[in-house]
């Protein structure tokens, strides 16, 4: 009886041992932190998303792959991740149990609306189907008064005139010059004596 | 006075003084204009297309200016043949180089000219996405090195050429090819073979340079490498050019 009870612990034991060597579910051991989760701003102006990957399961993570996600909420417009940020994914080559990685994520947004930024993470390991997603991000993105500075229009007014004084001036000039070799050589275009 | 200069002010009178240039100078205004009026009035413009709009300003500012100087240098010794104004120029103490070196020189007055007017509108259109400095200096930097590649290499094909029309068409053909690589698919130019014919193409790295740097916003300093063919082209052309030089004859090849 006491033979069959050590055999039944020693069994159990290798399995935990096992499993705390096996790279834990990504879903249930990977929590994502991502901070702030509000950001009021408008086009153009960088921000930073502060996330941490913890581990928080009992075995090594193995490979992850972390992923910004912006997502329209309205469906009006495509908006395009990659043209937010620097660096659309990050890998990581594992997280050990209790261990978390910081990544500041540089954040731009391209267009004006209301925007939801998640962060996912995978794993790449392929017999791990399940991800692990961070709270959303609301982005509040406003248009700028000037994504074309103001001086645009009055410089695209006035240059084109500017040109145009100094072509006429130019011309000017140089008709004034060829009147006065004319006057200082009254015979200029006269046609050659025949020979 | 140089030889190189005294042709260099003749080039430039005859140009700008008694020539056409003013007069496109102001036509290219006007394009700038329309696309500076055509950004600021865009009611639904996001960043990207801000960006894209610079860097549109941006490759006319250089690809205008270098257009001037090719269709100058396609001119500068086979239109003297076609004009028969050659023969006069070999028989003065000039020397074959200075009449090269001069006539380039003017040529790329041109492009500094179309360059200068691009200024304002690079600074006033990339102020809005903070990349005004930017714009401009890769303007400048891609601008120079295509002009004198370009135009030295328009230059070569005139010495070469008994008409305009023979060096204007085939500076236009090649002008052709090396747009090649720029029109490849973005899969074809990601793997090593495409990479290696964006590098080395001139006309490509400076594209891709430009993108890089105005869509992209990547650091100058990690693109500089796309510099390279540009500038190492310019100079290998501006050699083969003032070395062709040194034979232009009253009739190519003899």
């Amino acid at each position: 009886m006491r033979r069959r009870a050590l055999r039944t612990a020693a069994a159990v034991s290798v399995v935990l041992a096992m499993l705390s060597i096996a790279p834990t579910a990504v879903a249930d051991q990977v929590v994502i932190d991502v901070s702030p989760l509000e950001i009021m701003t408008e086009i153009g102006s960088d921000h930073v998303l502060d996330v941490t990957i913890s581990n928080t399961g009992s075995g090594p993570s193995g490979a992850l792959i972390a992923h910004l996600v912006v997502i329209d909420p309205t469906g009006d417009a495509s908006a395009d991740a990659e043209d937010w940020t620097q660096g659309l994914s990050r890998r990581i080559d594992g997280l050990a149990a209790g261990e978390s990685i910081d990544i500041a994520w540089d954040v731009k947004p391209i267009m004006p609306g209301d925007f939801i930024a998640l962060i996912s993470v995978a794993s790449l390991d392929p017999t791990q189907a399940e991800t692990s997603t961070s709270a959303a991000v609301r982005l509040t993105v406003s248009r700028p008064a000037l994504l074309v500075s103001g001086a645009t229009v009055p410089t695209a007014m006035a240059i084109p005139v500017v040109v145009l004084l100094v072509a006429l001036w130019i011309r000017r000039r140089e008709a004034g010059r060829v009147a006065g070799l004319a006057d200082d050589f009254p015979n200029l275009n006269d046609e050659p004596a025949a020979a | 006075m140089s030889g190189t200069r005294l042709v260099a002010r003749e080039e430039l009178r005859d140009t700008w003084l008694r020539g056409w240039a003013p007069w496109l100078v102001l036509a290219i205004t006007l394009a700038y204009s329309a696309v500076a009026v055509g950004l600021a009035y865009s009611n639904q413009l996001n960043l990207l297309d801000a960006k894209e709009g610079l860097a549109i300003v941006v490759r006319m500012s250089a690809g205008v200016g270098i257009l001037l100087v090719v269709l100058i240098m396609a001119d500068s010794i086979s239109g003297m043949r076609e004009r028969s104004t050659l023969e006069a120029v070999l028989l003065t103490p000039l020397r074959h180089q200075e009449l090269a070196a001069g006539k380039l020189l003017a040529a790329i007055v041109a492009w500094a000219v179309a360059f200068v007017i691009s200024v304002p509108y690079l600074y006033v259109i990339g102020q809005g996405v903070g990349r005004a400095l930017i714009a401009v200096v890769s303007s400048l930097a891609v601008g120079f090195s295509m002009a004198v590649l370009l135009g030295a290499g328009a230059g070569w094909l005139s010495v070469r050429s008994r008409s305009n029309l023979q060096s204007l068409g085939t500076g236009l053909v090649i002008l052709a090819i090396l747009t090649i690589p720029m029109l490849l698919p973005a899969a074809v130019l990601s793997n090593p073979v495409g990479e290696f014919l964006q590098r080395i193409d001139p006309l490509s790295a400076a594209n891709h340079l430009i993108n890089a740097l105005i869509i992209d916003e990547r650091a100058p300093f990690s693109e500089i490498w796309w510099m390279i063919s540009p500038v190492a082209g310019a100079l290998l052309v501006l050699w083969l050019f003032l070395a062709q030089s040194e034979r232009i004859e009253l009739e190519p090849g003899t």
